[in-house]
């Protein structure tokens, strides 16, 4: 059992996602069963179905987290779309596997999808650690895979992986931005230790760090194992750390820094913390940062009262009050709601009779025409290729920060910014 | 130094947690003799209570405030999981060592289940609830929660060491493993004070959970799990004994890991020192420490295992190729679930690798998943790095895991039972903590390609690659079970010592069945990486705890080679996934783990009794079996006189502690004489015979074989050069027949020290095997027994087969100590007429201990008589008979009519 996936989700994933860049960089240079769940089409659509596929890291031997949160907000996506007249008067009939982490349970899941369920699309993947054994299948199959945990570098490298959001780098850069418009000026970085490409991404914070007028003035490596990360805190405070982004166990780390009298603004990726931790750890209430989505856990406003009205309806254990809303985190709703909106507009795009059965091909016809397209107000303006070849990368994030439990976009919700 | 400080503080507090979980399982395994691999889920399981009652806001009720959660937690839970372990500990006294581990590794996956299942694996935030404020000593930050933490835990394990040296209850703790009947005619129940023992040690491992809480910040069973293991470093520091020792080690490793992170800053490869620091410890001081001072607490001696039941081939046969059949036409029948079982037939071979050790050698090995990932890791380095080919590089990453197997071999060299267990089990997790994560291995979260052979890329093909491996494979394994090694290794589960003295070198039969255990491991990590195409440091098949859920599955399934095979991979990975998918259950994973839980727990207390084939099928199978061929029968042509001076023993003095066991001895045993050594109770007659067969080494003076100093040779070589013993309670190979048993007397020495000839038995040794063993039974008069078990026969039978096992050798000279014990007086005459026949027809020197005078006097040639280690007579039997000094050493009785009591 990994220590390393079990200490905390949010931590697991925003480990998982800076380990990805340098794999993301060179492509830009150059026991245990799946059991699903359905959402039956509504009845008063008479479209032909269309079938998507969901594959989700919910349970597994190696690690623990989150769990449903991806499928249960893809589900209510699914339930409200139907309820409002589907796509197209086509009804969507999702299919949501769990790859229990395990990378044999996630290329079985993929073929069962597209084999035996005959889906034309996954959306909203949260298969965050078996991707790679089942990317070639799609490939193979040239069967689109739309949003959801965006830290793979298929997403820059397979032309069936068509990515809702900005990437990985961007937000490096984004996280950097996020402190320095709260005026920090000299900022620290402690990378995982659990693979050298984590710590290989030291560079990239530091001239992202340059890049938005910043010194970088502490890097380190440290174990997400550690019981104590006391000679962090101390190296970094007294190099004058005004904030600091550390991909460990940041709750060890800032109950350490704070016993050290050390409370930076602490620098994260993805939506931050859970609102359980910051309730347990305060001093992860000053935390700042970038998502490569939009941030759901931010205020509603008009354009986005769908997301939230159905997830309301459908989802609401997810929502501020909901019985799971101090564990979620890591923004597997927002993505999984962007990419449903992807898929829909895809569809649409694509123009397919309600009496016509869509295929594949019709998926991949419509996300060829995103041509700087945002899908609403849950992306920044996306580009996709005829899936000959990977899709372009996408430069803009969304920045926040955090007042105590509460999220707070900047510069405002569903406001993204890019790189320059 | 004062720079130092803060990591002291820091690692204070980590610390006495790890001494204080240790505390507890060291005082449970003090009275018990069970190690405890449920305590840190029993910590778990307090700290998610805890969690419930005081910060779990997700379900209905008001919180507790935390002293009351806490004193639920640890009071009342603490108690109830103590009361029902000792229920359970009681009844696992009797079992074998590796059915004890079965029932308490089984508990600690089923409370991993049911945490599980409550808390549908999510990972929980855990609210400080002591104050986090600080003070400042010479200019450090202390928290009062550190503060708070260490004195607690120091209190707690201070006054728990009170305890045991101040008042009754505590003296009787320590006694009642020594000496449980002693205590109960002291009108003391050695099981209630077991039952206290056991309810304070559950009681620490539910308050170091709480404790913990804290620290991690954050709460994931799994998590707990592996910062509770890591007391195990401690209990190791401690001597699995000495409770002080124990919390000493956990502040040593909590300091120590937390003082690393400051040197090792910067140093990539190093990060993960702090967190694998407990787990080096642990293999460390197993590897290091006397074997003496790890001697295994049991309060009973354990029931036999009983060997899996073996059909005749012409059963197994038909079997097999049904099986095969079957495995060849899944790809036509399971559709998109073929990944799943290209994925159960990895587990397959790494489940038959796993039975070479723990089936066959009786060596509980719990790192198996650990060596699988460097199979993994290095097939996708060979194929992808190197660009080697892909079955090159599947050898070669056999290979690689092979050198990594033999470095196990090490501690197992050592120690054996439960404190194998543990070294094995903390060297996966120090794999896990600090190799997994470098560029020799995963090195990135990613993971590392590994690519299908470019002939065999498709799933259908390589399905039927892995199958090949897996027939392969298994016949690899039914050739071993059947050859040589796997005799040398049943009768190294059964009985190392005996297997030792009969001269085969056991240190090389434990290295060549680790290497062979840990290729095979390699090669299915390498098939299961290429059948996954990606692999990482996270991949399920390489997490260190499941290397238990193998260990249990594998206990748990009684059939033979290849069989447990095909069930353990069947049960661990294909059924779940079926099972799972018919009852519609998203995680069926807890559900599982729980069900080995209930099964391994109902097997262990019922081990001993366990078949695994029914007796009527069993007795079905039976009529196909051929008749076995007729034992030769006739004495050997070969064998020729011996010739020499014999056994010369001079000088000799054996020290033990300050106590002179056997001081300045000289004696001899010539070919063809039957030499007596008698003396009373103590007088250091089986210290001599330990000396000259090599198990212990004397203080001073040597011993001679045909003039030859053979007093630094290991007792094997001793063996080998012709010197064969008995032992004064028979040492036999109890799951094996009596025909093997006798007949491995001669094949032990055969095999010797050389690897090859423990692997292979060369052209023509079966057959001097067969007629040595048949003249040995025909001349004890055994061979009505040939076929019968030899836990089944009776002790004077048992001496028989003994005593047949050393003719069958190439002895020349024979120690016997006390053989007649427990023969009636016509088997007793018959005894001695045998040891006369072959002292006059083989010229076969013989030293015998013996309390019958009668027989002594009767059929021996000479007499050695000591007393307090000295000779104090010597001579014929009628001088002995007529020796002042032997009547006054036997308290002025007739020699004739003294009993020399047992040593």
């Amino acid at each position: 059992m990994s220590i390393v996936r079990s200490r905390r989700r949010v931590s697991v994933r925003a480990a998982l996602w800076v380990m990805a860049i340098p794999l993301i960089l060179a492509a830009c240079g150059t026991t245990t069963s799946s059991s699903k769940t359905t959402v039956t089409a509504v009845p008063t659509l008479t479209g032909t179905p269309l079938l998507i596929g969901s594959i989700q890291m919910e349970s597994g031997p190696s690690i623990t987290g989150a769990v449903t949160e991806g499928a249960d907000s893809l589900n209510a996506w699914v339930n409200w779309t139907n309820a409002h007249g589907g796509i197209n008067g086509h009804p969507v009939k999702l299919f949501v596997l769990d790859d229990k982490g395990d990378p044999a349970v996630g290329l079985a899941d993929v073929q069962t999808l597209v084999q035996t369920d005959h889906v034309i699309a996954i959306v909203g993947q949260e298969a965050q650690t078996t991707g790679e054994s089942w990317a070639p299948y799609t490939l193979q199959q040239r069967i689109p895979v739309i949003g959801g945990y965006l830290g793979y570098p298929m997403y820059f490298t397979n032309p069936m992986w068509y990515p809702v959001g900005g990437d990985v780098i961007a937000n490096i850069w984004g996280q950097m931005k996020s402190a320095a418009v709260q005026g920090v000026k000299k900022v620290g970085v402690i990378l995982c230790t659990e693979s050298p490409q984590c710590a290989s991404a030291q560079p990239l914070f530091e001239s992202a760090a340059t890049a938005v007028g910043m010194t970088s003035v502490y890097n380190a490596l440290a174990s997400m194992t550690q019981v104590s990360y006391t000679a962090e805190c101390l190296a970094a405070k007294n190099a004058g750390v005004q904030a600091l982004a550390a991909f460990v166990n940041t709750t060890v780390l800032a109950a350490d820094c704070a016993r050290q009298n050390f409370n930076p603004k602490w620098i994260n990726s993805d939506d931050g913390p859970t609102v359980a931790t910051i309730q347990a750890t305060p001093a992860l209430g000053r935390t700042v940062g970038s998502s490569e989505v939009w941030n759901c856990a931010g205020p509603q406003t008009a354009a986005t009262a769908a997301f939230y009205l159905a997830m309301q309806q459908y989802a609401p254990q997810w929502l501020v009050g909901g019985s799971k809303y101090p564990q979620s985190a890591a923004g597997a709703d927002c993505a999984s709601w962007a990419s449903g909106e992807a898929f829909k507009l895809a569809i649409e795009n694509a123009v397919v009779a309600p009496n016509v059965t869509a295929s594949n091909e019709d998926v991949i016809r419509g996300l060829a025409m995103f041509k700087n397209t945002m899908v609403g107000p849950y992306s920044p303006p996306m580009t996709y290729s005829d899936g000959s070849k990977p899709n372009p990368i996408a430069k803009c994030v969304y920045l926040y920060r955090y007042q105590g439990t509460k999220l707070i976009p900047v510069p405002g919700p569903t406001q993204y910014t890019c790189q320059p | 130094m004062s720079d130092l400080l803060p990591f002291v503080v820091s690692g204070l507090a980590v610390g006495a947690i790890y001494g204080l979980a240790g505390s507890g399982l060291v005082i449970t395994y003090k009275t018990s003799g069970i190690f405890n691999f449920a305590h840190p889920a029993m910590a778990a399981l307090a700290a998610y209570l805890f969690y419930y009652l005081h910060v779990d806001t997700t379900t209905p009720g008001p919180r507790l405030a935390w002293p009351i959660a806490a004193v639920i937690s640890v009071v009342v839970l603490g108690p109830v999981m103590g009361l029902g372990m000792e229920l359970i500990a009681r009844r696992l006294a009797k079992v074998a060592t590796s059915m004890q581990i079965l029932a308490t590794s089984g508990l600690a996956l089923g409370i991993l289940g049911a945490l599980g299942l409550l808390y549908q694996n999510q990972t929980l935030s855990f609210r400080p609830f002591l104050p986090t404020t600080s003070f400042r000593v010479f200019g450090t930050e202390v928290g009062y929660d550190q503060l708070i933490l260490f004195s607690f835990s120091l209190v707690a394990v201070v006054g728990l060491s009170a305890f045991f040296h101040a008042t009754r209850t505590g003296i009787q703790m320590r006694a009642v493993v020594d000496n449980p009947p002693l205590l109960n005619v002291q009108g003391t129940n050695p099981n209630s004070v077991r039952r206290w023992a056991w309810v304070i040690g559950a009681s620490f491992a539910a308050t170091s959970g709480i404790l913990l809480g804290p620290i991690l910040g954050i709460l994931g069973a799994g998590s707990f799990l592996t910062i509770v293991i890591a007391s195990f470093g401690a209990a190791a520091i401690g001597g699995f004994s000495s409770l002080p020792l124990t919390f000493l080690g956990g502040l040593i490793i909590g300091v120590v890991g937390d003082i690393s992170t400051k040197y090792v800053l910067n140093v990539s490869w190093l990060q993960g020192l702090s967190g694998a620091l407990p787990f080096i410890v642990l293999f460390v001081v197993l590897i290091v420490i006397k074997p003496s001072r790890l001697r295994e607490r049991r309060v009973a001696a354990p029931k036999p295992l009983r060997e899996s039941y073996h059909a005749p081939p012409r059963v197994r046969l038909p079997f097999a190729l049904i099986f095969i059949g079957l495995l060849a036409v899944v790809p036509n029948f399971v559709g998109t679930d073929l990944s799943i079982w290209m994925s159960g037939l990895t587990y397959m071979i790494l489940f038959l690798s796993l039975g070479l050790l723990v089936k066959l050698s009786g060596q509980v090995s719990l790192c198996q998943t650990g060596l699988a990932a460097i199979g993994g890791a290095v097939v996708a380095h060979a194929s992808v790095g190197w660009g080697l080919p892909w079955l090159v590089s599947v050898l070669l990453a056999g290979l690689v895991t092979m050198v990594v197997g033999v470095v196990i071999a090490v501690p197992a060299i050592r120690v054996s039972g439960v404190f194998l267990a543990l070294a094995t089990f903390g060297f996966g997790f120090f794999l896990q903590q600090m190799v997994y994560p470098t560029k020799l291995m995963f090195g990135s979260a990613s993971g590392l390609a590994a690519p299908r052979p470019s002939w065999a890329s498709t799933d259908v093909s390589y399905y039927y690659v892995v199958l090949g491996f897996l027939v392969g494979i298994s016949l690899l394994m039914v050739a071993l079970d059947y050859g040589r090694l796997g005799r040398l290794a049943r009768a190294l589960r059964d009985s190392p010592l005996a297997l030792n003295t009969s001269g085969t070198t056991v240190t090389v039969t434990l290295v060549a069945v680790f290497a062979v255990s840990a290729f095979v491991a390699g090669i299915a990590g390498a098939l299961y990486a290429s059948s996954s195409v990606v692999v990482y440091l996270g991949t399920p098949l390489f997490a260190p705890l499941l290397s238990l859920q193998f260990f249990a599955v594998l206990m748990l399934v009684a059939v033979g080679t290849p069989w447990y095979g095909l069930a353990g991979g069947v049960t661990l990975e294909i059924f779940p996934y079926y099972l799972g998918k018919w009852l519609n259950i998203t995680n069926f994973t807890p559900y599982m783990s729980l069900l080995f839980a209930v099964s391994a727990v109902a097997v262990a207390l019922t081990a001993g009794s366990q078949g695994g084939v029914p007796a009527p099928l069993q007795n079905f199978y039976e009529r196909f079996r051929r008749p076995r061929t007729a034992v030769t029968v006739g004495t050997e042509s070969t064998r020729g006189l011996p010739v020499g001076s014999g056994l010369e023993v001079k000088h000799l003095t054996v020290t033990y502690g300050g106590f002179n066991a056997v001081s300045s001895l000289s004696l001899c045993a010539p070919f063809g004489r039957i030499t007596g050594l008698i003396g009373p109770n103590g007088a250091g007659k089986t210290t001599t015979f330990n000396a000259c067969s090599g198990m212990v080494h004397p203080t001073a003076g040597r011993v001679l074989y045909n003039g030859v100093d053979i007093s630094n040779l290991a007792p094997a070589a001793r063996a080998r050069l012709g010197l064969g013993r008995t032992f004064q309670l028979a040492e036999l190979w109890s799951s094996l027949s009596v025909a093997e048993n006798v007949a491995l007397g001669r094949e032990a020495s055969m095999a010797g020290a050389n690897i090859v000839r423990q692997l292979i038995a060369a052209p023509g040794e079966p057959d001097i095997v067969a007629r040595a063993a048949a003249e040995a039974l025909r001349l004890t008069g055994t061979t009505a027994l040939t076929t019968r078990i030899v836990s089944d026969i009776t002790t004077g039978q048992r001496r028989l087969v003994e005593l047949g096992r050393v003719l069958a050798g190439t002895f020349d000279v024979l120690l016997l100590d006390e053989p007649s014990s427990g023969l009636d007086t016509s088997e007793t005459e018959r005894f001695g007429d045998l040891l006369r026949l072959v002292a006059d027809t083989r010229k076969i020197g013989i030293l015998l201990v013996e309390h019958d005078m009668a027989l002594v006097t009767r059929i021996c040639d000479y007499i050695y008589v000591m007393d307090f280690g000295k000779l104090i007579f010597e001579g014929t039997p009628t001088e002995v008979m007529a020796s002042e000094i032997v009547r006054s050493a036997y308290l002025g009785k007739s020699p004739v009519d003294v009993g020399i009591a047992k040593e």
